[in-house]
């Protein structure tokens, strides 16, 4: 539980971090795109990939015992 | 009668017929609180992201992508972040406890009434203060989109939680809000394919030609000048993440469930279906800034947008599919408010009725028929309650209630609930000044806040810089219910 809460954590704070403190960052080129929309597209779907990834691993461990 | 009319019609006959449907499987209290435990995983994770998708976010996501861009999506990403931290450290949790409400699970680790009570007032402030947004907000759009006046559009919305939650108790607060679900879902889908195809199905296109019409050019993909102060964006965040933790309609859904399985599938189900809503988002803003916000059909004489701007979304299917699309829309907006007041009726009532009348008055020797008596009666008056304030804050500032409503929940039932829960240190006292002081500190910092002290009260300064409190009302709330854990028992 811990991996997936740094997985989800690090890159929510690092975000938020961002926005608050050097917001320049969001403005980078992304291909076509500024950085700030994949990576607000990107954290948004991380959420989802973490509930995944905890159901999965929860079930499994649910399976074996 | 116009199509708008009748596709509510429809929806209120769909609703009422679940309603008649569920009465007759509601019979003890386990079925009214929490439907015997017998919602399917599927089933509670369309619930849980009918629950949470408000016509706040179905409305106001894309009116603040049209006018703050990028700041729409700066919400949305602490919005999804707070789902899989309910699955991480709460919903299996709750569900093996297996209770009715909040209260229940506090109660099973510590004896003492008062921390009933806490629970009980706080689970209640919460749910009042969304209770009166909601109706606040659908008292407008009904008016706008029927012509109705004021009072009569929440009497009609209050009298229909009334009979969805009075009569069918969870059971048929559940099938309204999966109903609902579905609804926001394919019309989310909809206007998005619809901006992709009014489009040429050219992104970049549409996107440059946002560029040019907003008047942050390409700021608009930037976060804007309201996240100028970096304390104020991580108390946001703070708040966004957190609140949800807090918020007791949508933490009572786990009891709804047969298990800890379906409590995670849950969750997985509800964060799939939210992260689709605020993806298909961005493309309905990018389509409300090109096709609505310079069209003078949906401009008044002063250039604003007829209506405000939580009309973007109404406008934009109009300019897509014509009348009949706007009159479809705007029957799922009336469903999408039926469903979360719906949904914020049975946590309330479920508080009033379990933890005070049942678990304090009756000191939990209740007859199961006298219980259930006193829910509806519950039902009845935090409606009634809900409407009366509603006509009092009509014309106030309803983002500051939700801002409320959220600081609360973060700073009050959350900072109690994980320590209960993860915390073997934690003394009766110790969650009961931990929740009060969470709940009174993100109180007195929104009123001293810019919100309440400049915009309402009229002072040129704020006595507390921010206009979220969770920054500082969080911690607060772990350091007293800590130390007066640690030091006065």
């Amino acid at each position: 539980m811990k991996s997936l809460l740094l997985l989800l954590l690090l890159p929510i704070a690092a975000f938020y971090g961002a926005i608050a403190f050097f917001p320049s960052v969001l403005a980078w080129p992304c291909g076509r795109l500024p950085l700030s929309i994949p990576l607000a597209l990107g954290l948004i779907w991380l959420g989802f990939l973490v509930t995944l990834l905890y159901v999965r691993r929860a079930n499994r461990r649910e399976g074996q015992s | 009668m116009n199509l708008a009319q009748l596709a509510v019609l429809a929806l209120l006959v769909l609703s009422l017929s679940l309603t008649l449907w569920a009465a007759r499987r509601t019979r003890t209290r386990a079925e009214f609180y929490t439907a015997a435990g017998r919602i399917g995983a599927w089933q509670n994770g369309l619930a849980l992201a009918g629950d949470y998708l408000s016509a706040a976010a179905f409305l106001g996501a894309a009116g603040l992508f049209m006018s703050q861009g990028y700041d729409s999506l700066i919400y949305a990403v602490g919005t999804l972040a707070g789902w899989p931290l309910l699955l991480l450290l709460f919903a299996e949790k709750l569900r093996e406890r297996g209770h009715f409400t909040l209260g229940d699970i506090l109660a099973e680790r510590f004896a003492e009434p008062s921390v009933r009570v806490l629970s009980s007032v706080s689970s209640l402030l919460i749910v009042l203060f969304y209770l009166i947004v909601q109706l606040v907000g659908a008292g407008k759009l009904i008016g706008l989109l029927f012509g109705l006046s004021y009072l009569p559009a929440v009497l009609i919305v209050g009298l229909l939680a009334v009979l969805y939650v009075a009569l069918g108790g969870m059971l048929a607060t559940t099938w309204v809000q999966i109903v609902k679900a579905c609804l926001m879902l394919a019309c989310g889908l909809a206007l998005a394919a619809g901006v992709w195809m009014k489009g040429g199905g050219d992104l970049a296109g549409l996107m440059a030609r946002a560029e040019t019409l907003h008047p942050a050019g390409s700021g608009v993909w930037l976060p804007s000048k309201a996240m100028a102060n970096p304390w104020e964006v991580l108390s946001l965040g703070l708040g966004l993440v957190l609140g949800l933790l807090g918020l007791p309609h949508i933490l009572m859904r786990f009891f709804t469930v047969p298990n800890a399985r379906a409590a995670r599938a849950s969750v997985c189900w509800a964060t799939g279906i939210i992260a689709l809503f605020f993806t298909l988002n961005v493309l309905i803003g990018i389509g409300a800034i090109v096709f609505v916000s310079h069209n003078p059909h949906f401009l008044d004489a002063h250039g604003k947008l007829i209506g405000g701007g939580n009309m973007a979304a109404l406008h934009l299917a109009q300019a897509i599919g014509g009348t009949a699309m706007r009159d479809v829309v705007a029957a799922v907006v009336f469903a999408t408010i039926m469903a979360v007041v719906a949904g914020l009726t049975v946590a309330g009532a479920s508080s009033l009725s379990h933890d005070l009348y049942a678990g304090l008055l009756r000191r939990g020797q209740a007859s199961e028929a006298g219980e259930l008596r006193a829910s509806r009666w519950s039902v009845i008056a935090l409606v009634l309650l809900a409407v009366l304030l509603s006509t009092w804050f009509q014309n106030q500032n309803i983002a500051v209630l939700m801002g409320l409503a959220f600081g609360m929940a973060a700073s009050g039932p959350f900072p109690v609930l994980l320590l209960t829960l993860f915390w073997p240190g934690l003394t009766a006292r110790g969650a009961v000044a931990g929740g009060l002081a969470g709940l009174f500190g993100a109180t007195a910092l929104i009123v001293a806040g810019p919100a309440v002290w400049v915009a309402v009260l009229g002072f040129s300064h704020p006595l507390f810089p921010l206009a979220s409190p969770a920054l500082c009302s969080v911690p607060l709330a772990f350091v007293t219910a800590w130390a007066v854990s640690r030091f006065a028992d």
